[in-house]
């Protein structure tokens, strides 16, 4: 029973995907471009050249982060829009500490401010998830409001930072910072971001907690049935809280990896890809896994190849890239669609 | 019929939400009326009263097909009854051949129940010993009403090791609170509760699980189980902080569950292909015995039940009772909430009345008087 079930999910998702190309190839050729060369770019660029793939890896692993983000809290039907505002959060903080330190004249070698910037991190991170998830569990306030609010308030509080005498550049015209010292960076292998195996560590913390753990039973168990949970002592407004601290905690460590990892300072817009922000696709690929965390790698994972596709997009055939993000809806919208048609209530 | 005009009906009792839905069907002046299980949350007089209607309005010339579990009100209401089993008709009676015999045999084939006249299972009574402290002990326990329900005033009593106490009410007249208050007395501020002597004022859930209690709530769907988990996440609800399943008190021992639970579907006769299964895909019966189950994790000095019989066929409910005699029989007290009286008077060793959250007397098995008590419910003099 169980193998038929996952034979049925598989197939689902397969049509919704192949649905939603479907409709991509019928606006595509509307506006005249090569419909084959469009979906073999979308689907390929990533697999084509070592560059795609690492490209691809790149984006991966903000995304992955993000998608959690959401993924958590929505396990307790609560929605955590506020991915983008955690990520900023604690990519922004964590720039601070890296430069603040050294603008102290305090220069830790990098096995003791790597971590210190990875702890950084999470615990601002998890600070601004906190927030949302204080003002649910006391006074029953919609992360949904609270969340966008804060992604607001994130994206200020970066410029500030970005501007402030003491980091800014001030040979670059836009929101930067001075690099962080060398010590406060992290390096590629083989072209991936040393990142990745922190990613992997997350990927592996998360599926513990979340299978093996008593936190992790008591989040399920809220997202069955919260009465039932309660009645048996489950403390709901402690999972709340939790739940947000660690959605924020992960946001804001995928923040400190773009700052340290990747653009090595603080930049405005540090977390974005395509032209939108990490936090946003991690809504998105937070839609698809449905609150399953299990999924959340695989789907942040195809989610870059589109989003590697669709930069190759307009990078060759000069497709905008609001294209790609008309097909990442689709495809996200059919999944959801299909899903609640033939998936649920069996 | 009484109706509190003013407050939404979502905020009302399963009992009143149940006769507004009769009282709708009958005002729409309906020619065909299908009654599924009308009287799940009606006592003794309320059930005579909607028998009149029903017959007033059979006499002009409405059509009633009435649902029910329960013999007795077949023999009482019906003309004619017709007999389902696994989706299969068995057969149908006419009047003159509606006997408990009858019916008995053909919901029954392969099965002799010995059932009682109100075709309640026939369970025993043996003597028990009662223990000499009580188990349970509430002093002047007040809860506040709301809007939600009526609170509790005052109550008072004591339940011994080796007792069955029932707690008859109505739906909706502060039986919820009493359970509620056992299990979650964190917020307890007008009185005191003991569990075997200790005073439990102020803990939490777990903390009074700890103490030997474990509690089946009234809803079994909506307050007692995880729908879509498998029966291991549904045995270990309420047990998921204790170090049996724990190690260093964060990871669990699935292994170690998933025992439990296999003990638990045996012991409890759960009709389950494995302990994998997603909870929901069970039948009520076998759903109740694993909410049942899992108060038998480990060994319980008080066990409170609400309702643990609502729903449930001849053979379940029987089961049922042989548990409770069994727990009662070890020295365990229980601690039982229903609003079927019938079924309270079988099992008891003494009942208890609460009628707008107060307590209007404890009865011994002596002095048990269905028409007495069932009054004394629904707010007649005694």
């Amino acid at each position: 029973m169980k193998d038929k079930k996952i034979l049925r999910v598989i197939l689902i998702y397969f049509l919704s995907i192949l649905f939603a190309f479907l409709v991509i190839s019928i606006i595509v050729s509307i506006f005249g471009y090569n419909v084959i060369k469009v979906l073999k770019t979308l689907l390929t660029t990533s697999f084509k050249t070592t560059f795609g793939f690492q490209e691809t890896i790149k984006k991966t692993i903000p995304l992955i982060f993000t998608t959690y983000a959401y993924t958590i809290p929505f396990m307790i039907k609560f929605f955590n829009i506020g991915g983008w505002g955690q990520m900023l959060f604690g990519g922004t903080i964590t720039a601070v500490v890296g430069l603040t330190l050294p603008y102290l004249g305090i220069n830790f070698p990098s096995y003791i401010m790597i971590p210190l910037l990875i702890v950084t991190g999470i615990l601002a991170g998890g600070f601004f998830g906190l927030i949302a998830g204080f003002l649910a569990a006391k006074f029953d306030i919609n992360p949904i409001i609270s969340t966008i609010m804060l992604n607001f308030v994130a994206v200020q509080f970066l410029n500030f930072i970005a501007t402030n005498p003491i980091y800014r550049d001030p040979f670059e015209g836009h929101p930067i910072t001075l690099p962080l010292p060398k010590s406060g960076t992290l390096g590629f292998i083989y072209g991936v971001p040393v990142s990745i195996i922190f990613a992997i560590i997350s990927i592996i913390f998360v599926y513990v907690l979340i299978k093996k753990t008593k936190l992790g039973y008591e989040i399920t168990a809220i997202g069955h049935n919260l009465d039932a949970a309660q009645k048996f002592g489950i403390n709901f407004q402690k999972t709340i809280l939790t739940t947000f601290f660690i959605a924020g905690a992960l946001a804001g460590l995928g923040g400190t990896f773009e700052v340290i990892n990747i653009h090595k300072k603080l930049i405005e817009g540090f977390a974005q890809t395509s032209g939108a922000q990490y936090g946003i696709f991690g809504v998105l690929t937070g839609l698809i896994v449905a609150g399953d965390p299990v999924g959340v790698p695989i789907a942040a994972f195809l989610m870059s190849v589109l989003l590697v596709g669709a930069d190759a997009l307009q990078r060759t055939m000069q497709i905008p890239v609001e294209m790609v993000f008309l097909s990442q809806a689709l495809i996200v919208l059919f999944i959801v669609t299909f899903r609640e048609r033939f998936l649920r209530r069996t | 019929m009484e109706f509190p005009l003013d407050v939404k009906v979502k905020d009302l009792s399963a009992g009143l939400k149940q006769k507004i839905e009769i009282v709708r069907a009958i005002y729409r002046g309906a020619k065909l009326l299908i009654l599924d299980e009308p009287t799940t949350s009606l006592v003794e007089s309320e059930f005579k009263d909607l028998l009149r209607t029903l017959r007033s309005l059979v006499k002009k010339g409405v059509t009633i097909i009435f649902i029910t579990h329960k013999m007795r009100e077949v023999l009482e209401a019906c003309d004619r009854v017709t007999i389902l089993r696994r989706g299969k008709v068995q057969g149908t009676l006419d009047k003159e051949d509606m006997t408990t015999d009858n019916i008995v045999k053909m919901m029954f084939i392969e099965k002799d129940i010995k059932v009682t006249e109100s075709a309640l299972p026939k369970v025993e009574l043996p003597e028990s010993k009662k223990s000499p402290k009580p188990i349970l002990e509430l002093k002047d326990v007040s809860v506040e009403s709301s809007e939600r329900s009526v609170g509790l005033k005052n109550i008072s009593f004591e339940l011994y090791g080796g007792e069955i106490l029932g707690v008859a009410a109505v739906s909706g007249n502060g039986e919820k609170d009493l359970a509620e208050i056992i299990i979650y007395p964190k917020n307890l501020n007008r009185g005191e509760i003991y569990v075997d002597g200790e005073k439990i004022n102020g803990l939490s859930t777990l903390q009074v699980f700890s103490k030997g209690v474990f509690y089946t709530p009234e809803d079994r769907i909506k307050e007692g189980i995880l729908p879509d988990g498998n029966l291991k996440e549904n045995i270990l609800l309420g047990h998921h902080s204790e170090d049996r399943f724990l190690n260093n008190k964060t990871f669990i021992k699935w292994d170690e569950v998933r025992i439990t639970t296999v003990d638990i579907i045996k012991k409890f006769n759960v009709y389950a292909p494995s302990e994998e299964i997603i909870i929901r895909r069970l039948s009520g019966g076998n759903i109740q015995k694993v909410i049942m189950g899992r108060a038998f994790v480990n060994p319980i000095k008080l066990l409170v039940t609400h309702n643990p019989t609502s729903g449930l066929d001849v053979s379940t409910v029987e089961f049922i009772f042989e548990k409770l005699v069994e727990t009662r029989g070890s020295g365990s007290a229980v601690l039982w909430i229903g609003e079927d009286l019938d079924e309270l008077m079988i099992l008891s060793d003494r009942i208890a009345v609460l009628y707008k959250g107060e307590l209007q007397g404890i009865f011994n098995r002596d002095e048990f008087d269905k028409y007495k008590i069932g009054l004394l419910m629904i707010g007649g003099q005694r």
